[in-house]
């Protein structure tokens, strides 16, 4: 009986994985939790083509290190990832998410003054 | 029934029963009358009193199957208790996962998320159902605002990535010269 109970747990464990489509960590960041917060400025669209997301932070070192962290966090998920680096610090790091063959791109800047940058956009359908 | 006392057996008689015990020649009946004549008698020796205690222990070893024999009977009783109690339990557990998988799924960030959307009404393609919302300084801005902010927020990130991808390509033809050069050598 316990084991036929194991198994049903993992088949719906496995059936659940398999159909969701990847929950990145940055998405956090468009939850709502910051729409009230005046260090950020927050930019969604969206149209038949393609789904943007944008995330700029001034000022607020504390949720720069957050963002950077939810960052870091999506990149072992990502196909693949860059940064670049200028006077011996990352400016720019990249990273592309696949679903549902198609990219979801991610990037997240940085600008002197504890500002970041973070945008998430691909097609609608990579977000399914 | 014969009485048996010290004066039918002697202990030498006795041990003699004791030794074929010991090496396993007694029949079932030999070994049951063995077991009372230990019982009976007030012999004592060294292969005596081995013997009366490994009897002693096989009868307790043989009680305690049988008390478990009967436990197992008893229980065809409440085997069927046990099957419902099972079943109901897996039910149970079924019902709680897919509890948790839905809010899993209810619980999603981004992709839209809680964030309040509202179509451009300054767009010739709102009804299409294009959405634009920004926010700026803890305020959500007015359509107009919004537009051009995403639209600023937008180049933005394609400027970007057009940066990525030309700094990409840099680093990929300076490793095909490094290579090219390498291959040169070891020829």
């Amino acid at each position: 009986m316990k084991r036929y109970i194991i198994i049903i747990v993992a088949l719906f464990i496995s059936i659940a994985a398999m159909a969701k489509p990847p929950r990145l960590n940055v998405e956090k960041l468009f939850d709502g939790s910051y729409n009230s917060d005046k260090t950020v400025q927050i930019h969604i669209s969206r149209t038949p083509e393609k789904y943007f997301r944008g995330f700029t932070v001034t000022n607020n070192a504390a949720l720069v290190k957050k963002v950077t962290d939810l960052f870091k966090k999506d990149v072992p998920k990502a196909e693949k990832s860059q940064d670049i680096i200028e006077n011996g610090g990352v400016v720019y790091s990249s990273m592309t998410v696949k679903n549902n063959d198609r990219d979801i791109n991610i990037g997240l800047s940085y600008s002197p003054g504890n500002v970041c940058y973070l945008f998430i956009t691909g097609p609608n359908e990579a977000f399914k | 029934m014969k009485h048996h006392d010290d004066h039918i057996l002697t202990m030498l008689e006795l041990e003699a029963l004791c030794q074929l015990h010991k090496e396993s020649r007694l029949s079932v009946l030999e070994e049951n009358e063995l077991q009372y004549l230990l019982s009976q008698t007030t012999y004592h020796s060294p292969l005596i009193d081995d013997t009366r205690q490994s009897m002693l222990a096989e009868d307790l070893l043989m009680m305690s199957i049988l008390r478990n024999n009967r436990r197992r009977k008893l229980n065809p009783k409440l085997r069927h208790l046990h099957r419902i109690i099972g079943a109901v339990a897996s039910v149970i557990v079924v019902v709680v996962m897919l509890g948790v998988i839905g809010k899993i799924g209810n619980n999603s960030v981004g992709y839209g998320g809680e964030v309040t959307a509202y179509d451009v009404s300054a767009s010739a393609a709102a009804s299409d159902g294009y959405i634009v919302i920004a926010y700026d300084g803890g305020r959500q801005l007015d359509p107009a605002a919004s537009a051009r902010a995403v639209d600023d927020a937008q180049k933005r990130a394609d400027e970007l990535m057009a940066m990525a991808a030309a700094k990409e390509k840099d680093d990929m033809l300076q490793q095909e010269r490094i290579m090219k050069l390498t291959t040169g050598r070891n020829i």
